[in-house]
């Protein structure tokens, strides 16, 4: 079952647009939104939250248009920055007091139990916190409001491999939880390792969508020598890129080239080489 | 609504710790010469009460002045917490609406006026005892405006562009939200034979700057605000 479903959307800044975006997040899926600065995952995530406008197209979460949505609906939905949503002075017992005369369902139990579970203190500030707590607090306030879909930009960003290696795990138990997660990362090797579905957004235009393993299996990535490349039949590469001048990359579809250094690309090497890369 | 509030007053306290501090300063400056006033000059003539009566309202105009900007600025420094913290965009994704948001400032900032309010309202007393009638109440009304009237213009502005802008040119405008009611009210006082019709004068002030103002700069910060993206 779609839990999230985007048809068609557009939307215009003066120097950047979302054109015709499409895509959809599985009911107890987590789909890595990749793509480079300024792509358009934020502005994308910020309309599925409801808090940035459009125009064109459809935004459908639980099979209602967003606009429609009941405020019990709108709290099974955690929108998570990737910076801290919450005042810097305020100590998270306090915060938890504000909370609970925010949301219907709250439950201050919950609050506590993963506050002890993440080991953040309630008596700490919040501008005490450091990044990953800061994600951390962030996922206990959404578990206390019994959020079922998490959108998340940038959680892992800024954070050492032991913090993020953590927030991965987590999202991997809201997942077995039944719970639905849309994460975007600069840190694609994250993504790779959580995501069942990559979404792949380049200048405001989805260019990929596909499942994790169809994807890893879709491409394969070469680095040859100059000679190896003058000789080679190029009619299968998709794009390549010289690297230091003795090198050259690129990708193909899976199995076009016998060659010696052949393997299949992993997500970051089909993201630069898409990006940065040159057709022939 | 309730919520809202909460994280107002734990944003804002030591905000309204230090402007409750300023106030009760200029508070104890105005009961001293208040007392001062009503000592005889080196001739040893007493003032009359015209005298004393503007010497009482020059005295005033500090705290007048703290009217035009403090509950303003409360509302900047509220919008600016919020935007540091990301919390409107937080706000907003769970389904509070705009117009709740924009409510709880208005609310904090007839907060700021009201805590305003109590001092202005025991200096104005204390101080001379002779003013008439028509003069208290020109001056009570004409506090409120400046009060409403800067936090109307602070409302609009940190809606439509941000409290970082806002600051910078609520800041100048807390003069002119300052100045337009008490100049108007201190028409009569120069014009000494309408003396007895400042509370006309104040109510005007209160009309017009006070509610009329509130509430057309209200409506179009909440255009704004519902125009903006997150």
């Amino acid at each position: 079952m779609k839990v999230v479903e985007i048809l068609n959307l557009n939307k215009s800044y003066k120097n950047f647009s979302l054109d015709n975006i499409s895509f959809y997040l599985n009911e107890g899926e987590i789909c890595g939104f990749i793509g480079e600065n300024g792509a358009g995952k934020s502005t994308t995530m910020k309309i599925l939250a409801g808090i940035t406008s459009f125009k064109e197209g459809v935004v459908h979460i639980f099979d209602k248009e967003i606009n429609k949505l009941s405020n019990n609906e709108r709290e099974k939905i955690s929108f998570i920055l990737d910076e801290l949503n919450f005042p810097e002075n305020i100590k998270l017992f306090q915060l938890e007091n504000v909370l609970k005369n925010i949301f219907k369902n709250w439950e201050s139990d919950t609050f506590y139990k993963y506050l002890n579970n993440f080991g953040l203190d309630k008596t700490k500030r919040c501008r005490e916190l450091s990044k990953g707590m800061k994600v951390k607090l962030n996922l206990a306030i959404a578990f206390s409001h019994k959020a079922k879909v998490f959108i998340l930009d940038e959680p892992t960003n800024g954070l050492d491999p032991i913090a993020r290696d953590e927030i991965l795990d987590i999202l991997h138990e809201i997942k077995n939880n039944g719970g639905s997660v849309l994460i975007s990362s600069h840190i694609v090797e994250d993504l790779e390792r959580i995501s069942d579905r990559i979404v792949f957004i380049h200048a405001g235009k989805i260019i990929l969508n596909s499942s994790k393993n169809d994807l890893l299996n879709m491409y394969d990535y070469y680095k040859v020598d100059n000679s190896t490349w003058e000789n080679l039949n190029k009619e299968f590469v998709i794009k390549y890129k010289r690297f230091n001048e003795d090198y050259i990359e690129f990708i193909t579809l899976a199995d076009k080239y016998d060659l010696e250094n052949k393997r299949r690309a992993n997500l970051s090497e089909i993201m630069i080489l898409i990006i940065r890369g040159i057709q022939l | 609504m309730k919520g809202l509030l909460l994280k107002e007053f734990y944003n804002l306290r030591m905000v309204f710790v230090v402007y409750f501090l300023v106030v009760l300063l200029l508070c104890i400056i105005a009961f001293t010469d208040g007392n001062v006033i009503n000592e005889p000059n080196s001739d040893g003539v007493l003032p009359t009460i015209e005298e004393m009566n503007r010497t009482g309202i020059y005295l005033l105009m500090p705290l007048m002045f703290i009217g035009g900007f403090y509950p303003g600025n409360m509302l900047v420094s509220s919008y600016s917490f919020d935007e540091k913290s990301h919390w409107t965009p937080f706000i907003l994704s769970v389904g509070v609406r705009k117009s709740k948001v924009l409510l709880s400032k208005v609310l904090i900032h007839l907060i700021a006026t009201f805590i305003l309010f109590i001092p202005f309202l025991i200096s104005l007393f204390v101080l001379d005892a002779s003013f008439n009638l028509s003069i208290y109440i020109g001056l009570i009304f004409t506090f409120l405006a400046s009060c409403l009237f800067s936090g109307s213009m602070s409302l609009f502005m940190c809606s439509a562009i941000g409290s970082s802008k806002a600051l910078v040119l609520s800041s100048i405008f807390s003069f002119i939200t300052t100045l337009i009611p008490m100049g108007i009210i201190l028409i009569p006082t120069i014009m000494e034979g309408m003396m007895g019709n400042l509370w006309i004068f104040g109510l005007i002030n209160f009309l017009v700057f006070g509610i009329g103002m509130y509430v057309l700069f209200y409506f179009l910060a909440l255009l704004m605000f519902k125009k903006r993206d997150f």
